[in-house]
């Protein structure tokens, strides 16, 4: 991570964190990348500089392995600006292309890293998660998305027929 | 064996729907990929976000998915976000209570602009070209030769309600209240009628320099001229409130927001926010570097804008290509949410607003204006018009000619005219 080609970089030792995973699979990673997680940098605040690794464990090795993948790529990123008012128009469709590809996932990796993301507290990440999950529904008709997603029509005759009624003026045309 | 498969049937049942996706997966090998309810086994706040993403219409897809979809994209701040958001500050009813009512009034309104026959349908034949238009929630106004006419929306009909013989107009604005109508000259004079007597209420008239834009909100009465300085008066109590011209920029379009702001855009598409009280500067937004980024900003821009709240102040910016919806914190002097859009090659845009432009078409053949179209945020074409609709009933005096005239507002109303004509649409019921 540190391999920089051309003019040699000032050398900064750079401080290590261990990560341990649910099954016990262990991951070095720098400050900077270990500190887009909220979660461990409020951790890492209050241990101070530790030899110890740290224990993740609601993340399996395979997930974490893909977070940190993402939090290196980004850990140059400048902070995010917090929204001031909560009905700022949210866009989806601002994917950058990295993102994108590191996003082809299947359903369950997609699922792990949203939960991942939300445990670690690492905003970024959840946004795009939820910007993907987003992207598959939308555009799609009801039938389309329990396609997509296995999911069981459950509802009875009785609320099958409040929604037809509710959405009936798109029918009469 | 028959009790296995029911004791696996009962601890499958018994499963979160992720592990049970996950046990089925692993029971039924040589399926690769895992579909599962996301949705369903996400937390409820992470589905939240998910579903606050979403714009209306497909929010109204999740709810008929299943019930726990149903539930959660049905939660009251979900769908209240989403239609905010999607609304883009033009009015929806106040009185319908629940989100999923105001998700289908809005979906209803969308569904309008591209289904409906408009309720309103009238052709006008003014046999001179027509010099400028207005529309608000009840009116249309246009002026041509030396008539200013308004027209009201009675039931399902638009009647002819204010008729003056005057002199052309340049800049016209009705009130939202429908109370009273702007107009501003050629011969550098601008007057405030009350819609209902057709009196004169107020005039200005400016010695040198011509007044190029005129707006009305209530009493408070903008002017802009040539140079670009605006003047706010008081009109009824007669009296110039503010004078505003900032030094180093030519402002070019202005609107009145509310009470408290007038919102102005400078040539070079940035947006400034003046209080109406002293006329004193509140806020710069660089929407020009946005707006340069993307687009030759050498077209001066025109400007709609509007408070959705005290606070926040919603801006369109458009010149006849390209079309940009912003808002603006007036307390933190921020701008966010960004949407820029092109007209695209052949269409020129007539008129925007914050969540519609109306663009005209020269597709098929340079000789005239073909059609007009209605675009939703998010490069939707909702509604296309060829030109012969417009002016069913009288006789247009050729298509070609200059450019077509419209005024477009987010209450799903157009006012679109070729030449010699004027048609009057509405979409609300």
């Amino acid at each position: 991570m540190s391999a920089v080609d051309g003019p040699e970089p000032p050398v900064v030792q750079q401080i290590m964190v261990k990560l341990v995973s649910s099954d016990n699979e262990e991951f070095e990673v720098s400050m900077a990348v270990a500190e887009l997680s909220m979660l461990l940098k409020n951790m890492l605040g209050d241990l101070g500089e530790t030899e110890d690794a740290i224990p993740l464990p609601n993340v399996t090795g395979k997930v974490l392995a893909k977070v940190i993948e993402y939090c290196e790529h980004h850990q140059n990123d400048p902070p995010l600006i917090m929204d001031e008012y909560d009905d700022v128009p949210k866009r989806a469709d601002d994917i950058a292309p990295w993102d994108e590809m590191f996003m082809k996932v299947d359903q369950e990796m997609l699922f792990e890293i949203l939960l991942a993301s939300n445990y670690m507290d690492i905003k970024p990440l959840l946004d795009l998660g939820c910007k993907t999950v987003a992207n598959m529904i939308r555009g799609k008709s009801a039938e389309e998305i329990r396609k997509q997603f296995n999911i069981v029509n459950d509802f009875t005759e009785e609320e099958l027929a409040q929604i037809k009624k509710e959405n009936e003026w798109a029918e009469t045309n | 064996m028959t009790s296995v498969c029911c004791s696996l049937r009962e601890i499958i049942a018994g499963l979160s729907p992720y592990e049970a996706a996950v046990a089925r997966k692993a029971l039924l090998e040589g399926q690769d990929s895992l579909s599962f309810d996301v949705i369903a086994c996400l937390p409820r706040e992470i589905s939240y976000l998910i579903l606050g993403l979403l714009d209306p219409r497909s929010l109204n897809e999740c709810a008929q998915v299943a019930r726990l979809w149903r539930s959660r994209a049905m939660a009251k701040d979900i769908v209240g976000n989403v239609v905010r958001r999607a609304a883009h500050g033009c009015r929806l009813p106040a009185a319908a209570g629940s989100g999923h009512e105001l998700l289908r009034l809005l979906l209803e309104r969308e569904w309008r602009w591209t289904h409906d026959r408009p309720t309103i349908c009238k052709a006008v034949a003014t046999f001179s070209s027509i010099a400028a238009l207005a529309v608000s929630s009840e009116w249309f106004a246009a002026s041509y030769g030396r008539r200013l006419l308004a027209w009201r929306v009675v039931g399902g009909d638009a009647v002819l309600s204010f008729d003056v013989w005057t002199i052309s107009a340049k800049s016209l604005s009705i009130c939202s209240s429908g109370e009273t109508l702007a107009y501003a000259s050629y011969l550098r004079h601008a007057v405030v009628y009350s819609l209902a007597t057709r009196e004169e209420q107020f005039t200005v008239r400016s010695e040198v320099e011509g007044i190029d834009q005129v707006d009305i909100l209530h009493e408070y009465f903008a002017l802009q001229k040539q140079s670009g300085a605006i003047e706010i008066y008081n009109w009824k109590q007669r009296r110039l409130l503010a004078r505003i011209a900032p030094p180093g920029v030519t402002l070019c379009s202005m609107k009145i927001c509310s009470r408290e702001w007038i919102a102005a855009a400078s040539t070079d598409w940035n947006v400034h926010v003046f209080r109406i009280a002293d006329g004193s500067s509140v806020a710069t937004v660089d929407s020009g570097s946005v707006a340069c980024r993307d687009h030759a900003t050498d077209h001066r821009p025109r400007l709609k804008a509007t408070a959705l709240r005290p606070e926040l102040v919603k801006v369109a910016l458009f010149s006849s290509h390209y079309w940009l919806v912003f808002d603006v914190h007036a307390r933190s002097m921020r701008a966010q949410g960004f949407t820029a859009q092109h007209a695209g090659d052949c269409h020129v845009i007539l008129d925007a607003h914050f969540s519609h432009m109306l663009t005209a078409s020269k597709a098929g053949g340079a000789t005239g204006w073909q059609s007009a179209h209605v675009n939703a945020s998010g490069r939707r074409c909702l509604l296309s018009i060829p030109a012969p609709s417009w002016v069913t009933g009288c006789r247009p005096q050729g298509t070609t000619g200059g450019m077509p005239r419209a005024a477009i507002d987010d209450d799903n109303m157009l006012a679109s005219v070729q030449q010699g004509a004027i048609a009057i649409l509405r979409f609300a019921r």
